[in-house]
């Protein structure tokens, strides 16, 4: 055979090899608390599948935000992406960016999951499944941690944690007295905005029963839906005075105001506090690295001890959806199909969050930490189902996305955290300028939909008969 | 026959050699040409023509707004704080910085001093190391609880209680200054050092016949020939406190609250985070960086033309 002849055949060889190479998809995920999870179910769906390859890359939370704006920008999307808040599923259709879904899975496959998951504006959009969700959207958010051992060493009960803000910042303050400089009463990492937000504004909940309440989808919002209020600030200046009380009565760590998330759990678990403030997402991780850690978890303390409340809407906040310009959507589907099977189960093991299929969570040979078993009862009391403007009219769509994009210049978590750090306890008028703001924030985004279209009112963003520890839905 | 370029035959040759080496002249800068228009004019440019639109930093853009954003950035109380922080920081650590680093290229340039590139190359660590590794560790150090500094300081009895040195705006401020001012000890101590060293010895002889002490060596002919390179030092270290970022971002996250929120931190708030859940504002974040760059850059110009006319006088 002439050299030529040869030189062709390996041509031809490697250009079939290409041609018949698998399939690779990146996949980003930004939720650490799955990463893990994902990463191992994807190994298992490529061993299962030789041509489609699927690698999951993770990304720091906080830095998510940018990657994908710079993703976004240079026309770089990964095939398969966590949505975000700030970038929600009607903004990214409506860019353009990402491509439906439904026709791709199997027949009946979408029946098994709870109905509420298909939601308006977060997973679908007209009614065409535009993103898969990772989880139930009943979600909690912040707990209270406790260190049995810490407290049974202070002299406490470790069986009856603290309910309300006077045993709370009591229990604190004498764990601290009993450390002698040692150990102390709380600690949080109290660094990033949108934690400190929700930590106030979860807290604030707890003050009257007239309130607004927090949500996932609506960060920097504290809506009261009977009045139509997107700030309801009356009960923030309470939680300042509790924050006040547990500083005076040094019943807090010195360094919460600059100790992070991660480093400030890792300090109570290994015995520098009692209680630790810190979200659901935490328990696995605790789980996992500190299995003889005798610890408890409930509520946050309460001023009238009621539970602190949790807004949460159908959906999934943390959905992945799939690049427009990804040519692997079935290979994406047949992932996601993929996940329900091996990936959901392992959330309930891994003691992670529930899973969008309720026989699946209702299963009794999932075995979950006990722990996880009281998260699951404590967040049935402490989210709620909050109303909808998309549900009443879809245009209301367009002042989702309006409303997504706009930001206070003087954001809530960061300035309560410099509040603190000054011993500002008096901030009415800040909170007046904050609440006007997001007031002003959401006539604007109505006007900009009605520019664009949209058939939208205040009206619809009033619901009368709303009552906030109740399910509206 | 003289022969002269006037001759057509070698006049075309002269001229055809010429052509070559300009165009090979060319030809090797043409990289180094595409590679500052890539990544230096281009950037520079679509930052100012970002700041003419409401941008998120994807998607079309398509909402030009003239200069809406320069009348919000000066509108806005947190960016003149920004402003405000980072020229304190840069005074603090200008400050510490260049007598003390001048104070240890002296110390340094001596040849009595046994062992002197030892400690040359220990000064000049902290230049090459991390500064996010350094920004956690002292994060550690200062810490209120169990602190290297607060231990240090109890133990001496110096202070009575822990200070909480990043759980307050001023401390953590004069935390900043002097880790800062430690890391970036080290380059501008060579720059102090590179100029010690090139200063004429005829000088120090004649003075030292004339009878001239250390101090008045010192004084009438050191520092006055060191003063274009202490141009050039000041230069550097405004630029680098003007410009921190990492460090800060690592140590203090800006906070608490925002009074360690430096110029670039802001920029960074706006441009690639999600401020209070609304979107990244790159447009905002642009009109912001090019006011707070020509700020920087016009500091940069004075003191250049300060240090060309020291040079001329010097020359």
């Amino acid at each position: 055979m002439s050299r030529f002849k040869v030189y062709v055949l390996m041509l031809t060889a490697t250009l079939l090899a290409t041609l018949g190479a698998a399939q690779t998809l990146t996949m980003w995920v930004r939720t650490p608390e799955t990463v893990d999870l994902l990463r191992e179910s994807a190994e298992r769906f490529n061993e299962a599948n030789p041509d489609i390859t699927v690698e999951v890359v993770p990304f720091a939370a906080d830095a998510y935000p940018g990657a994908l704006q710079a993703a976004i920008s240079g026309g770089d999307l990964p095939d398969i992406f966590q949505v975000t808040n700030e970038v929600p599923v009607p903004r990214l259709e409506d860019l353009g960016l990402i491509q439906p879904l439904g026709e791709h899975f199997s027949e009946g496959y979408t029946e098994q999951f709870d109905p509420a998951i298909w939601w308006e504006g977060s997973t679908t959009l007209g009614g065409e499944i535009y993103a898969w969700p990772d989880r139930s959207f009943r979600r909690a958010s912040l707990f209270l941690y406790y260190n049995k051992d810490v407290m049974e060493d202070a002299g406490l009960d470790p069986d009856t944690p603290p309910v309300t803000w006077d045993e709370f910042i009591e229990q604190a303050a004498h764990v601290s007295e009993q450390g002698a400089g040692r150990l102390f009463g709380l600690h949080l990492g109290f660094t990033s905005g949108w934690f400190n937000e929700r930590v106030f504004l979860q807290l604030a909940t707890t003050v009257s029963d007239d309130h607004g309440v927090p949500a996932e989808h609506l960060p920097g919002r504290m809506v009261n839906w009977r009045d139509g209020t997107m700030f309801d600030h009356d009960e923030i200046p309470a939680v300042m005075q509790f924050f006040r009380e547990l500083m005076e009565s040094d019943g807090i760590h010195p360094d919460y105001l600059n100790t992070g998330r991660s480093q400030a759990a890792a300090q109570w678990a290994a015995g520098q506090s009692a209680f630790l403030f810190d979200g659901s997402w935490r328990l696995q991780e605790i789980l996992r690295t500190e299995p003889d850690l005798n610890f408890g978890i409930t509520f946050l303390p309460s001023q009238s001890g009621n539970p602190p409340l949790w807004g949460v809407q159908g959906g999934s906040q943390n959905a992945f959806a799939v690049a427009s310009t990804s040519q692997n959507v079935e290979a994406a589907a047949q992932f996601f199909e993929f996940l329900t099977e091996d990936y959901y189960p392992k959330l309930l093991e891994g003691s992670v969050d529930l899973t969008p299929i309720p026989e699946l969570n209702a299963r009794d040979d999932i075995e979950a930490a006990p722990e996880f078993s009281d998260l699951i009862a404590l967040t049935e009391q402490a989210t709620v189902v909050l109303p909808s403007p998309v549900m009443e009219n879809s245009d209301n769509l367009e002042t989702l996305i309006r409303l997504a994009g706009k930001s206070a210049r003087q954001p809530f978590g960061e300035s309560v955290q410099g509040f603190l750090a000054e011993g500002r306890f008096d901030i009415s008028d800040y909170l007046e300028d904050y609440a006007a703001t997001q007031q002003r924030f959401l006539e604007e985004s109505i006007e900009e939909a009605r520019d664009r279209g949209a058939e939208v009112s205040m009206d619809e963003w009033l619901f009368p008969d709303w009552e906030s520890s109740e399910n509206y839905y | 026959m003289q022969k002269t370029l006037s001759q057509p035959r070698e006049r075309r040759m002269w001229l055809t050699r010429k052509r070559s080496r300009q165009v090979w002249a060319y030809a090797f800068i043409l990289p180094q040409l595409l590679l500052i228009a890539g990544f230096t004019f281009y950037p520079i440019i679509m930052t100012h023509v970002y700041s003419l639109y409401e941008w998120p930093g994807f998607g079309p853009l398509n909402d030009f707004v003239g200069v809406q954003n320069y009348l919000e950035v000066i509108r806005d109380s947190l960016f003149w704080n920004a402003f405000q922080k980072s020229f304190i920081f840069m005074a603090g650590t200008v400050a510490l910085q260049l007598p003390i680093a001048l104070l240890l290229a002296l110390l340094l340039n001596s040849e009595r001093l046994y062992g002197r590139n030892i400690y040359r190359a220990l000064f000049f660590i902290p230049v090459v190391t991390t500064s996010a590794v350094i920004g956690i560790v002292m994060r550690s150090i200062f810490a209120t609880h169990e602190g290297v500094v607060n231990n240090a300081l109890l133990m001496s009895n110096l202070i009575e209680t822990p200070i909480r040195w990043l759980s307050q705006g001023n401390t953590a401020m004069l935390a900043l200054v002097i880790v800062a001012s430690w890391k970036w000890m080290g380059i501008k101590m060579v720059m102090w050092l590179a100029g010690l060293q090139s200063l004429p010895r005829e000088l120090y002889d004649a003075a030292k016949v004339d009878g001239a002490n250390y101090w008045q060596t010192f004084r009438f002919i050191t520092l006055p020939l060191l003063v274009p390179v202490g141009i050039v030092v000041l230069l550097f270290s405004i630029v680098d406190a003007l410009t921190a970022f990492d460090l800060i971002f690592t140590m203090t996250e800006g906070g608490p609250g925002f009074t360690t929120e430096f110029m670039e931190l802001y920029i960074y708030r706006y441009a690639f985070t999600t401020v209070a859940g609304g979107l990244p504002q790159l447009g905002y974040a642009s009109a912001a960086g090019v006011f707070f760059g020509l700020t920087v850059f016009l500091i940069s110009l004075v003191l250049s033309l300060l240090a060309r006319r020291q040079s001329r006088l010097k020359g």
